[in-house]
């Protein structure tokens, strides 16, 4: 009975949480602009054919290397005589799905195995963080890389080494958060009323933890749009001729003296996305913040 | 403070044995036989075998395990399958490049994003804080291997101020002279994380009452934001520190690749395509170790600057998040 | 004639500017305390009683906040046109504050000793020994035995009671005028409350210091003050010594906060007498009295015309339109 009372007021708190949340964030102009760039990338990447001038796949090597603005290529062409406009435009569609697959698959696994980890405790808590130290004592990108080789190029296979590769940080910060709230009152209270351990997980202590897995998540977005573009950069990652930002910026590389602009407007559109999920990720954390002033 | 160092230590072993396991695994998955890699194609497939029964190859997983790891202990770190020479020597070799750069661009950042995150705080918004944290988030939003070409693009090839390749063999200017792009490239990044972190921790120091207390008492304003607030702020920032190094290595390997720098990214990256299992055994998890080490370093002196953590912590590295 | 007041308020005015408005948290404020006496201001939270110790102090941040109106007349000075390195003088020697939780008033990564030698090197000219001296005199002089040893240890090691004697060491190390204590008591535990109380008399003795002590708790104010000033929503409502205030108190605030203390003698079915309604929005106070919206016995004129503060009789002075003319609303409190 108490449970349930307890249950339907948090219901109508979190309501209002979710009202001022969204006022508190609209507010803050930054994290707007951030929330418009990524819906210009999501809108790219959604109608790419729309926004295109060119086929982006299209080879022409007598086009080869114009500069921007020249015979209607917007931002030139590359070594092939591809449009470098248009590949920047499909390749946003590497770089969102990429960016929310990953991010998704480490946090899913991540959150589960900090829940284990945090609530059981003992021998289970004990395996499960020493795994995770054990991938935390790589650098990041040597663990993607070590991963990719074993699997092999490709979309798929980018998005599985980059999960993998987050799921520590997640299962660390719920972890930390569980132990946290493990320890507060209301939960210990559900306990002595004999609610089972899984209700208590879901219901009570997963929404307790969530802002700060939000923020996380979407900055981690930003993350792994810079890995995806990392391992395409070394070569591992997508291959051509599928665009990805990674891989212009590659062969932006090899040509950097005789055609800077490929790779100035490849790293220029990385930036920007992921410069968009940080600012939207920072107003989505202080708008979630209880300190702050209104 | 000596037997929690001990303490800490004896942690890290079951952490390092992971390191290992993982990295064998994985690399035993690697699809493609380092022996007939090594052989060419022109190679029969006796000689293949040969060579595959000599490097042990055939032997069972956990076997090799078992052997890698007597080595591990006794410093061997086997030999490397294309170069012919102990893994060990290699990774001397090359790791004081891949040092000397890390801890160019470590430095770099914290002289910079440090003094600019105290400063932000203590002027929070002004336009001095404003635009140092607009730069810093733009600063961690490049990905490191375009600033690099950006910058190489500018100084190098536009400018002709600076090298862009290699590290420099003609004594120390030389070498200075080719360190500066490289890690300039990489300290961006991490300085923005240092001075947005270095903001939001002292902000919240500010806030407290021994701050109010510390003003009360008349003492001038560079006493109180240094000796009080900062030293405070300190330890997280230098948790941070340390999480960052794991960063500042994976740009490394990148930045290596960029700029040719002699380094053990670039050795591990092409390990890796010539199937060289030793080396990329003995590099990937010396690279863990070093890092590893360096943590452990970090959570020390965070227990030195805290009297409270010294007095009698009993926690894990799991006792904290 | 020398004037006997060690600092006098005229008409303080400060202000904080914020997203949603100016909020008027202190709107025109007097008063003076004379030399070794004690005088205590007291009110609800968001009453802005802190907020005038932190003006005093020169202690309000801004932005967002601003001190846009009065005089702060400290020997002989102006302290709101003093300039930065004047009021860093003054701080921590001539006038000193100490705050409500010792705990977190405490820097927790240096020594007691330290913070306070600190207190001390920060504006006399004597050497590291000297100051270590003075700091475990004063140790000692707020009744912390061991002294010499307790000197290196960390607030973290000192109970409630210790801790908040010796944050008063420190305010009183380099023997202030005007020593500024904000709820030094709320944190405490009773009885520890009155020892520090007991304290802080018996210093005032020694050195004849003024002590001004901002606090919600009507006990305090009875043990240790000559003087009280009740604010309200920014402003006073009413300013006399401490027994006159007891034994004659006119404004309808203070009756309701002398309701509220329960009585040990009532019934334990006795309703706890509460004040109606809640402290205003600062942001939108308008021309009328402040406390109009709560006061049982608000009429028009009170919600059109803020009162004066007027002297009713000698030291005695309320703001209430019907306390300084109209006789009748004494008798209604009897009723």
């Amino acid at each position: 009975m108490e449970e349930n009372v307890q249950l339907n007021l948090e219901l109508m708190k979190k309501e209002q949480k979710a009202n001022s949340f969204i006022r508190k964030l609209l507010r803050n102009k930054t994290a707007v602009i951030g929330l418009i760039i990524i819906l210009i990338t999501i809108i790219c990447a959604l109608f790419s054919p729309l926004l295109s001038t060119h086929d982006p796949n299209k080879v022409n090597t007598v086009e080869a290397f114009k500069k921007p603005g020249e015979d209607g290529h917007i931002l030139g062409t590359d070594e092939y005589g591809r449009d470098l406009y248009s590949r920047i435009v499909y390749g946003s569609r590497i770089s969102i799905i990429v960016g929310v697959l990953a991010t998704s698959l480490g946090a899913i696994i991540g959150i589960i195995l900090g829940l284990i980890s945090g609530y059981k405790g003992g021998i289970t808590d004990n395996i499960i963080m020493r795994l995770m130290d054990g991938m935390f004592a790589f650098p990041f990108i040597l663990l993607a890389i070590v991963m990719m080789t074993v699997l092999g190029s490709g979309l798929q296979n980018v998005v599985f080494a980059i999960g993998i590769a987050n799921i520590p940080s997640y299962a660390r910060i719920v972890r930390g958060q569980v132990l946290v709230v493990k320890e507060q009152d209301y939960c210990q209270a559900l306990v002595a009323l004999g609610a089972s351990k899984f209700k208590i997980v879901f219901n009570h202590i997963l929404p307790n933890i969530l802002s700060s897995i939000i923020v996380y998540a979407t900055l981690n977005i930003a993350g792994a749009i810079i890995s995806e573009a990392a391992l395409s950069f070394l070569g591992l990652g997508i291959q051509p001729p599928t665009p990805s930002w990674g891989n212009i910026l590659k062969s932006g590389k090899d040509y950097l003296i005789t055609a800077p602009h490929i790779a100035s407007f490849s790293g220029l559109a990385i930036l920007m996305t992921v410069l968009g999920f940080n600012l939207f990720g920072d107003g989505v954390r202080d708008a979630l913040d209880p300190k702050q002033k209104q | 403070m000596f037997k929690y160092t001990l303490k800490r230590l004896v942690q890290l072993i079951p952490t390092l044995f992971i390191v290992v396991l993982i990295v064998f695994i994985i690399t035993r998955v690697i699809p493609g036989d380092p022996a007939a890699v090594m052989l060419g194609p022109q190679a029969s497939v006796e000689d293949v075998e040969n060579l595959r029964e000599k490097l042990g190859l055939n032997e069972s997983i956990w076997s090799q395990l078992g052997d890698y790891l007597k080595g591990l202990l006794k410093g061997d770190l086997g030999d490397s399958y294309y170069y012919n020479e102990p893994v060990s020597d290699i990774i001397a070799e090359r790791f004081p490049a891949t040092f000397v750069l890390s801890i160019s661009s470590m430095i770099i950042s914290l002289l910079v994003g440090i003094p600019i995150g105290v400063i932000s705080a203590t002027k929070q918004y002004s336009k001095f804080d404003y635009i140092t944290m607009i730069l810093a988030l733009i600063g961690i939003s490049m990905p490191v291997f375009w600033l690099a070409l950006m910058l190489v693009l500018i100084f190098s090839v536009n400018l002709g101020w600076l090298p862009s390749v290699g590290m420099g063999s003609e004594g120390f200017v030389d070498i200075i002279k080719h360190l500066i792009l490289p890690s300039i490239s990489l300290a961006v990044i991490s300085a923005g994380v240092f001075a947005r972190f270095t903001r939001s921790s002292m902000l919240d120091i500010i806030k407290e009452d021994y701050i109010k207390t510390a003003n009360a008492k008349g003492l001038k304003q560079k006493v109180v934001v240094w000796k009080h607030a900062f030293k405070n702020a300190l330890p997280p920032i230098i948790t941070i520190v340390g999480i960052q190094f794991s960063s500042l290595l994976s740009g490394a390997i990148l930045t290596e690749t960029i700029f040719s720098w002699p380094g053990m990214g670039k050795l591990i990256v092409d390990a890796i395509e010539k199937r060289d299992y030793s080396l990329v055994q003995g590099g990937v998890i010396f690279v863990a170790f070093v890092y590893v080490i360096i943590n452990l370093a970090v959570d020390l002196s965070y227990a030195l600057l805290n009297p409270k953590v010294r007095a009698g912590f009993e926690g894990t590295s799991e006792g904290r998040k | 004639m020398m004037s006997r007041k060690q600092i006098e308020v005229k008409n303080l005015k400060t202000h904080f500017n914020t997203a949603s408005g100016v909020v008027k948290a202190v709107d025109g404020v007097s008063f003076s305390i004379d030399k070794g006496k004690t005088l205590g201001i007291v009110g609800e939270s968001g009453s802005g009683k802190s907020v005038t110790a932190s003006s005093i102090m020169g202690l309000i941040p801004s932005p967002p906040g601003e001190i846009c109106g009065g005089e702060i007349i400290f020997e002989g000075k102006d302290l709101l046109k003093c300039k930065k390195d004047e009021l860093l003088d003054i701080r921590g020697k001539d006038i000193a504050m100490i705050f409500q939780d010792p705990m977190t008033a405490l820097n927790p990564v240096f020594t007691v000793g330290a913070q306070i030698s600190e207190a001390i090197l920060a504006h006399q000219k004597i050497s590291k020994e000297e100051a270590k001296n003075l700091a475990i005199k004063a140790l000692e002089t707020v009744g912390i035995p061991d002294a010499k040893s307790r000197y290196k240890s960390y607030p973290h090691e000192f109970s409630g009671g210790m801790r908040q004697r010796a944050v008063i060491a420190m305010g009183i190390v380099c023997n202030p005028k005007l020593l500024i204590a904000d709820e030094p008591t709320t944190a405490l535990d009773v009885t520890i409350q009155a020892q520090i109380l007991e304290l802080m008399k018996d210093l005032q003795n020694k050195l004849d210091t003024s002590i001004l002590i901002i606090t919600h708790d009507l006990g305090v104010i009875w043990e240790i003050t000559d003087y009280v000033m009740v604010m309200y929503a920014g402003r006073t409502v009413e300013y006399a010594d401490t027994i006159t205030l007891y034994d004659r108190a006119k404004h309808p605030y203070i009756w309701g906060l002398l309701d509220s203390v329960p009585n040990l003698e009532d019934g334990k079915d006795k309703v706890l007498n509460t004040i109606k309604g809640n402290p205003p929005d600062l942001r939108a106070t308008g021309d009328g009295c402040n406390f109009a919206g709560r006061c049982p016995y608000a009429q028009d004129i009170c919600r059109k015309k803020q009162p004066e503060l007027l002297e009713i009789e000698p030291d005695h002075f309320v703001a209430c339109h019907f306390q300084t003319f109209d006789k009748t609303l004494e008798k209604r409190r009897g009723e």
